[in-house]
């Protein structure tokens, strides 16, 4: 059983500032698990902690059974691959996947056996004799997972996977990657700054902000019910709109008009109050004509995406994007329509930006298991 | 018509982008010839004089002061022929190998390596002192270094209740090897310092993350990593310590010759010797032994340009 | 994969629970001697490095100065005697001469060659970096002392400040040259685009334009030459003969060989004005550029 946990997690750096504040997750045996956020969230630090690379201030750590918050990493029988790769430049690949075998005293037989074996599952045959300076980006990250499943480790560490790969490479070593873990079933920690390889490639997701645990859950909840709007504007390939504003007798004020009363926090907010309304650009729909549940609005600046445009428009005091079907290919300073679902829209709370109605479903999952 | 043929001029300047100001090849040997002539006689002419002066008589005074005599290669063979020569180069084979090689070079990394995860007083403390050594004046080096050796009240005496010990006198090989390896430490100790800062951590941790121990890290990671800089280090101090002149000061190559590394021989030899043409072989050859450290540590030092 | 399904030679050992107890003990002490070791060898190689220097700030405020180092009888008095002593302030003027002489021929001549260097394209350029580079490392002044000493009793400038401020700047020309070139190198060349287009000659360009935005670099290699000279003895002590034209490094040195009984009061104040301004160069330098260009060559 190679489970992870850590309760209420501290790493305290001298001067008081806390890289990881009191963080508590529970990572499943076998789980494609993400730790993401935005650069100095504290998600490398915390994987570094789960390492032993960090000495761990407070809290505990729990790999299986074992209580490792203070051993060594040799001990804890994880593995880690750096987001440089970290390989030997003066040893080749055999010897590179080999080393932590040779560390353990394997005899050389058996470890250039293991190494072998572990290089053609992860298709480096013919590569042996290489040096790490002589394959391509995408062979040196093989040769670091290589090197770091070859101790078949309990729990694996990946931080920054697919940083140091070219955009193409990117999407071709996201797809191996979880094929990789899915044969493994190890329990697999991977950090990284960028959403939609979070959301692509993990079981669960755990959003990181300033060394505090924003949100856990799958992928889906954390795209359709954040949290809060930090993870609502974070999460998303197009940023979230999210516009302060108040609610009105019958919806949202949301530029010239009233959009409708999110479908998450009916009944929790009464009239006047001021809110933040968010809804992503994916989500609201463009039109030439007056609908429903509209706002009129005047197209700003219109941004190709391939399939869709990105549209950028004033509706009063209000700035929205909406993502639009290529063809309905509106023009600057054309006038039209942003209507709204209340599905698909969200409420925050203006001060503390915490989602509207989140309590409420918290609420109802504890009596579903009690 | 001035102006035709000035505009023409400039129409001409090169076309090259590296020439900005517009020197051109001829206003650049200008810049260059000052520097140039200096170099050229103070520096390149007397390293080929002293081929000439080494197959001569020149003597600091009397008859052959004035008007030398062509000896040839006398000077030469006699120099290979004498002992004392000999036995000047192998005391100072003796003193690069213990007081450069081993001496600075392995102090210095074991300085560099203990120091790497310091920070504040201790690390700054231990820096400032080795420094302090290396930027003290040699001539106020070497006293300080007298008055610690000295026989009657010198402090080392002081400290281990050895009153009388003439340790200038019986071991001066041993104080002029120390000696350097005082003065010498601190540039191995930065060359390794920012060697080792060099090592991509992430390897470091990765080796420490599969459990190598600290020695294991340091043969498997780091020494590979710094290869190059070990290299040139290496040559650099060897090249240093051959022509350093400084132990002089401490014990003018005495008692007897038995601390003359050649520095010293060639300086008795030419000035309170005299013998002028004799030294200036000597000279040849120390020119002759530098030259090939020299090209070693070019050769290795462009290799590494090449590389990076 | 076979990953899953293969025979594992050699699986990480669990940690061995029934022996936890005495291999953390064990460890832990292992780990605290190994500190305790760690501790002693730094302190011995501190005290190897501090011996000799603590002699240099007790010795020159002490009223009766030994040989050994003691706790001083304070007194400024030893700086009194220095400021009787008829060469002694003499001879630390002797080394800002040659010092300032120094920096100034090699910073006027390098300037002008390296800016050469830098900015024209000559066949060979590397090559003759590397050649100099080649001779200011075989031709020493060690190695050089014996034809330098025929040749400037030659031309008659033994026993002058001159000569020795000649071989002493063509000694350091070559890494002095490499130096600037390098700091030339970096500065921008629009600004002597825009210098030229508005009619500038060559000289002018460097006076104007570049000597400015290389003043740094200038300020390093003035301060670094000056450090290089400061120390220097072999060549004042080959080149000079009358006491009144030492240098402080050769004055230092005969004040304990030459001059009968030693006279520490003397000595040990001297040394303390001698070194100082070096030292204090050093770091100063240190603070603005650290130790890239150590001992004169890169590394």
């Amino acid at each position: 059983m190679s489970v992870v946990r850590t309760q209420d997690l501290v790493k305290e750096y001298p001067g008081g500032v806390r890289g990881v504040d009191g963080v508590t997750v529970t990572i499943e045996d076998g789980e494609f698990f993400a730790l993401l956020g935005p650069s100095g969230c504290g998600k490398t630090t915390l994987l570094r902690a789960i390492a032993g690379l960090e000495k761990i201030t407070e809290g505990t750590l729990h790999i299986g059974e074992r209580d490792v918050t203070n051993a060594q990493p040799r001990e804890r029988g994880v593995a880690m691959v750096f987001q440089d790769y970290a390989l030997f430049p003066h040893m080749d690949v055999a010897d590179n996947i080999a080393y932590p075998l040779k560390i353990k005293k394997v005899k050389r037989d058996s470890r250039r056996r293991t190494a072998t074996e572990v290089a053609d599952g992860l298709s480096l045959q013919g590569l042996a004799e290489r040096r790490p300076g002589q394959l391509s980006g995408g062979q040196q990250q093989r040769v670091a997972l290589a090197r770091a499943v070859a101790t078949q480790p309990e729990v694996l560490l990946l931080d920054e996977p697919l940083s140091n790969l070219d955009a193409r490479l990117r999407l071709e070593a996201r797809t191996f990657l979880k094929e990789l873990q899915r044969e493994l079933r190890v329990t697999t920690v991977f950090v990284t700054h960028d959403q939609a390889e979070a959301l692509a490639l993990a079981d669960r997701i755990a959003v990181m902000k300033s060394g505090k645990l924003q949100q856990l859950g799958a992928p889906q909840e954390i795209f359709q019910r954040p949290v809060n709007a930090f993870v609502a504007s974070f999460i998303g390939s197009t940023p979230m709109n999210l516009i302060p504003t108040v609610t009105a007798d019958g919806g949202v004020v949301v530029g010239d008009g009233l959009l409708p009363l999110p479908g998450t926090a009916a009944g929790l907010v009464g009239p006047g109050t001021p809110v933040i309304w968010g809804a992503r650009p994916e989500y609201l729909r463009w039109s030439t004509e007056q609908v429903p549940d509209s706002v009129r609005a005047k197209v700003r600046v219109v941004e190709n995406l391939g399939a869709t445009v990105l549209v950028s428009v004033t509706s009063g005091e209000h700035n929205l994007q909406v993502v639009a079907p290529e063809e309905s290919g509106p023009q600057v300073g054309d006038v039209g329509w942003v209507q709204a679902t209340s599905s698909r829209s969200l409420l925050f709370d203006l001060e503390s930006t915490e989602r509207i109605g989140v309590t409420r479903e918290w609420a109802s999952a504890e009596s579903v298991l009690s | 018509m001035s102006v035709a043929m000035s505009s023409a001029r400039v129409r001409r300047t090169p076309s090259r982008v590296d020439d900005i100001a517009g020197l051109g090849r001829v206003g650049a040997g200008l810049f260059m010839a000052p520097a140039l002539a200096l170099i050229g006689v103070f520096l390149i002419f007397p390293a080929l004089w002293t081929i000439y002066l080494g197959m001569t008589n020149y003597r600091l005074t009397g008859l052959a002061a004035a008007d030398p005599d062509f000896v040839g290669l006398d000077n030469y063979t006699q120099v290979l022929g004498d002992s004392s020569f000999w036995w000047s180069l192998r005391l100072t084979l003796v003193f690069v190998v213990l007081s450069g090689i081993l001496g600075q070079m392995m102090l210095g990394f074991s300085i560099a390596w203990a120091l790497r995860h310091l920070k504040g007083l201790a690390k700054s403390l231990t820096e400032t002192l080795v420094l302090a050594a290396w930027v003290v004046p040699g001539s106020v080096g070497s006293f300080l270094w007298l008055a610690l050796l000295d026989r009657r009240g010198g402090t080392l005496n002081v400290l281990l209740d050895s009153p009388g010990t003439a340790w200038l006198i019986n071991y001066p090989m041993a104080s002029i090897i120390i000696f350097n390896i005082w003065v010498g430490t601190a540039f191995s100790m930065l060359l390794f310092s920012s060697a080792l800062a060099s090592v991509p951590p992430s390897q470091m941790e990765g080796a420490e993350m599969v459990g190598a121990t600290a020695w294991q890290q340091l043969r498997d990671v780091v020494i590979p990593n710094i290869k190059g800089h070990i290299l040139t280090n290496t040559l650099l101090i060897t090249l240093w310590t051959f022509n350093t002149f400084t132990p002089y000061l401490l014990t003018a190559g005495g008692p007897n010759g038995q601390s003359e590394i050649l520095a010293v021989y060639i300086y008795r030899t030419a000035i309170p010797g005299g013998q002028l043409g004799k030294g200036a072989a000597i000279s040849l050859i120390m020119l002759l032994i530098n030259l090939v450290i020299a090209l070693g540590y070019i050769h290795l030092a462009r290799g590494k340009k090449k590389r990076a | 994969m076979t990953q899953s399904t293969a025979v594992q030679p050699a699986s990480p050992a669990p940690l061995k629970k029934s022996r936890a107890g005495p291999i953390l003990a064990s460890r832990t002490v292992k780990h605290f001697v190994t500190r305790v070791l760690f501790a002693l060898a730094m302190g011995l190689v501190l005290v190897f490095f501090a011996l000799p220097l603590t002699w240099l700030v007790t010795a020159p405020f002490d009223s009766n100065p030994t040989m050994a180092v003691r706790w001083p009888d304070w007194t400024f008095g030893n700086f009194q005697t220095l400021l009787e002593s008829p060469y002694a302030l003499g001879s630390i003027g002797v080394s800002l001469i040659l010092g300032a002489g120094t920096i100034a021929v090699v910073l006027t001549l390098g300037s002008l060659a390296s800016y050469a260097l830098s900015r024209v394209h000559i066949r060979g350029r590397d090559g003759l970096l590397y050649a100099l580079l080649l001779l200011s490392s075989v031709v020493t002044g060690t190695a050089a002392m014996v034809p330098t000493f025929q040749l400037i009793t030659l031309i008659g400038l033994i026993d002058t400040h001159v000569g020795v401020v000649l071989v002493l700047a063509g000694g350091l020309l070559p890494t002095v040259i490499f130096i600037l070139k390098d700091f030339m190198d970096s500065i921008p060349k629009s600004y002597e685009e825009s210098a030229r287009l508005y009619g500038a000659s060559p000289s002018q360009i460097l006076r104007h334009v570049v000597v400015p935005i290389a003043r740094p670099g200038l300020a390093f290699v003035a301060v670094w030459t000056l450090v290089q000279v400061w120390g220097n003895f072999l060549v004042p002590f080959l080149l000079l003969r009358s006491p009144e034209t030492k240098p402080a490094a050769v004055l230092m040195y005969t004040f304990y060989t030459e001059s009968g009984q030693v006279d520490l009061r003397l000595i040990s104040a001297f040394s303390l004005v001698f070194s100082v301004p070096v030292i204090v160069l050093y770091f100063l330098v240190n603070r603005r550029y650290g130790f890239r260009f150590h001992g004169g060559i890169k590394s």
